[in-house]
């Protein structure tokens, strides 16, 4: 739990990497050694059946591929916030994220919307992607 | 599989605003509800399939119904697929039946949240989500925000409309008004649900179920047997499941194909195709839900299923009448409720929502933001 209440990642060894990327500012993803397909963060497996991967850094630009405005927030620590942009933001890479749209309002993001990728540092070693408008 | 499992009883616990009863008490109020329906008693059955109860979960639940009915079972195991658990477990029941690993399954799932936290959605929510998911909880992301994602993809895709989805609310309200102990019975327009509070837009309030206790409960058997008990067997005529990523983010497309597989299965095992359908009884805990699975399981085309709601064709007397109970959206999360309902229909004793001459019936359920799915085909 962070000091605003929400919960936070407590990632495994596993999938650290993708955190501690965006803890330093970084998106990070398994990219397949035998394909170079790049993976979502919740794929151990690639498409194309290989365990095989480097963790590399993508650029952190993608479109907005869909997305909600939350009003009734899930948590007290949520209350704050609404109404807030949850979005699956499609990677230029291919991956898609579950992230927040920031730094507009709400009614002004719409599907294809191109955004980059901004980061919060959450708890020693763990960040938040977030997502802004391309300016 | 085909015509040799049959459905041959179905129970529910009495609906209840103000009675606290714990999941176990539900579950079993519909299971001997079930057994009276079919003429037997737990004696008679030697398997148990339940589905987890939300926010109300046991080690071994399925195993406290064994122990609380007297059960001599020789399977039993409680299912995790959310609102697909029921469907599975029937689909998984008539698979052990076949298998000869036993004869007569017991499947039941309730949800004690109603009275337990008094309508308050976002505590009931939250105990049936006890967990933290590191990429859905840190941003903010509800349950009804995950259909709210599907439902966004289809306005992009589509040119839906917040009206097209209001249309499929207002169509199970109309189906609910004919039931006197329905427990959402005023009238209800499209306005007045575009008018109730946004929840995670495009849903709104009325978009979406509300949280009541249920039970339900669904005795499967050989056909051969079934023809001794007390109702004239429905038969299983084809059952499939789909399956796909679970979270929103690892789909390519929202909602990924985990519907549409399981139709497909299920219409090829029964022979038969969307357009026979005489009944479709689909989850609908959310409009969208309703709206995206008739177009999956392919009782109308892609992108037109606002206006199929819309147009009436869903009523009693449509061409295709859908969730003749009022569904989720009347009676709460109760996701096996698309069962007990579907053999009703094809028995003729479903009352006031009776569609005259049903043949074949199809059950639908999916959990996840339609990350799992199951499809039953129903007929005699």
């Amino acid at each position: 739990m962070a000091e605003s209440g929400k919960p936070i990642p407590s990632p495994t060894d596993a999938v650290r990497p993708f955190w501690q990327g965006c803890s330093v500012g970084t998106l990070r993803l398994r990219r397949c050694n035998d394909c170079e397909r790049w993976r979502g963060p919740s794929r151990i497996v690639c498409e194309c059946g290989s365990a095989d991967f480097t963790w590399t850094d993508a650029k952190g630009r993608g479109e907005v591929f869909s997305y909600t405005v939350v009003h009734r927030a899930p948590d007290p620590a949520f209350r704050g916030d609404v109404p807030y942009v949850v979005a699956v933001v499609a990677l230029a890479e291919g991956p898609h994220l579950l992230a927040n749209v920031i730094d507009c309002a709400p009614e002004t993001v719409s599907v294809g919307l191109p955004v980059q990728a901004v980061f919060e540092t959450v708890a020693p070693d763990i960040g938040i992607a977030r997502f802004k408008p391309l300016a | 599989m085909h015509r040799k499992i049959a459905f041959a009883g179905v129970g529910d616990a009495k609906p209840s605003k103000t009675a606290v009863r714990s999941a176990l008490d539900l579950a079993v109020e519909a299971s001997l509800n079930a057994f009276a329906d079919a003429g037997i008693t737990a004696r008679d059955v030697d398997g148990v399939l339940t589905a987890s109860p939300a926010g109300d979960p046991h080690f071994m639940f399925s195993t406290l119904v064994v122990e609380a009915l007297g059960i001599p079972a020789r399977i039993n195991t409680t299912l995790q697929s959310a609102g697909a658990s029921p469907c599975l477990a029937l689909l998984y029941a008539a698979r052990a039946i076949m298998s000869g690993a036993c004869h007569t399954v017991l499947v039941c799932e309730s949800d004690s949240r109603g009275a337990r936290f008094k309508g308050d959605k976002i505590q009931a929510m939250r105990a049936a989500r006890p967990w933290v998911d590191d990429y859905e909880d840190p941003v903010g992301l509800t349950v009804p925000g995950k259909y709210a994602l599907i439902a966004r993809r289809h306005m992009h895709r589509y040119g839906t409309r917040p009206e097209d989805l209001a249309a499929v609310a207002v169509a199970a309200r109309r189906h609910a008004q004919r039931q006197a102990n329905a427990p959402k019975s005023d009238p209800l327009t499209v306005e007045a649900v575009l008018g109730s509070p946004v929840i995670a837009d495009p849903l709104h309030a009325l978009d979406c179920c509300p949280v009541l206790d249920w039970g339900g409960a669904v005795i499967v058997t050989t056909a051969e047997r079934a023809r001794n008990m007390r109702k004239p067997p429905v038969l299983l005529l084809g059952a499939g499941e789909g399956h796909g990523a679970y979270h929103p983010h690892e789909m390519s497309e929202l909602p990924g194909p985990a519907t549409r597989m399981s139709a497909d299965a299920a219409y090829a095992m029964a022979g038969v195709q969307p357009k026979d359908i005489d009944v479709a009884e689909v989850f609908d805990a959310f409009t969208i839900a309703a709206l995206v699975a008739v177009e999956e399981l392919g009782l109308c085309p892609p992108g037109q299923a606002g206006a199929l709601f819309a147009s009436g064709a869903t009523a009693l007397d449509g061409t295709i009448p859908v969730n003749t109970t009022g569904g989720m959206l009347t009676w709460g999360n109760a996701h096996i409720i698309v069962v007990p309902e579907a053999v009703r229909q094809v028995r003729g004793e479903a009352g006031v929502n009776q569609v005259p001459n049903v043949s074949l019936a199809l059950a639908q359920g999916t959990g996840g933001p339609m990350a799992a799915s199951c499809t039953l085909v129903l007929g005699k």
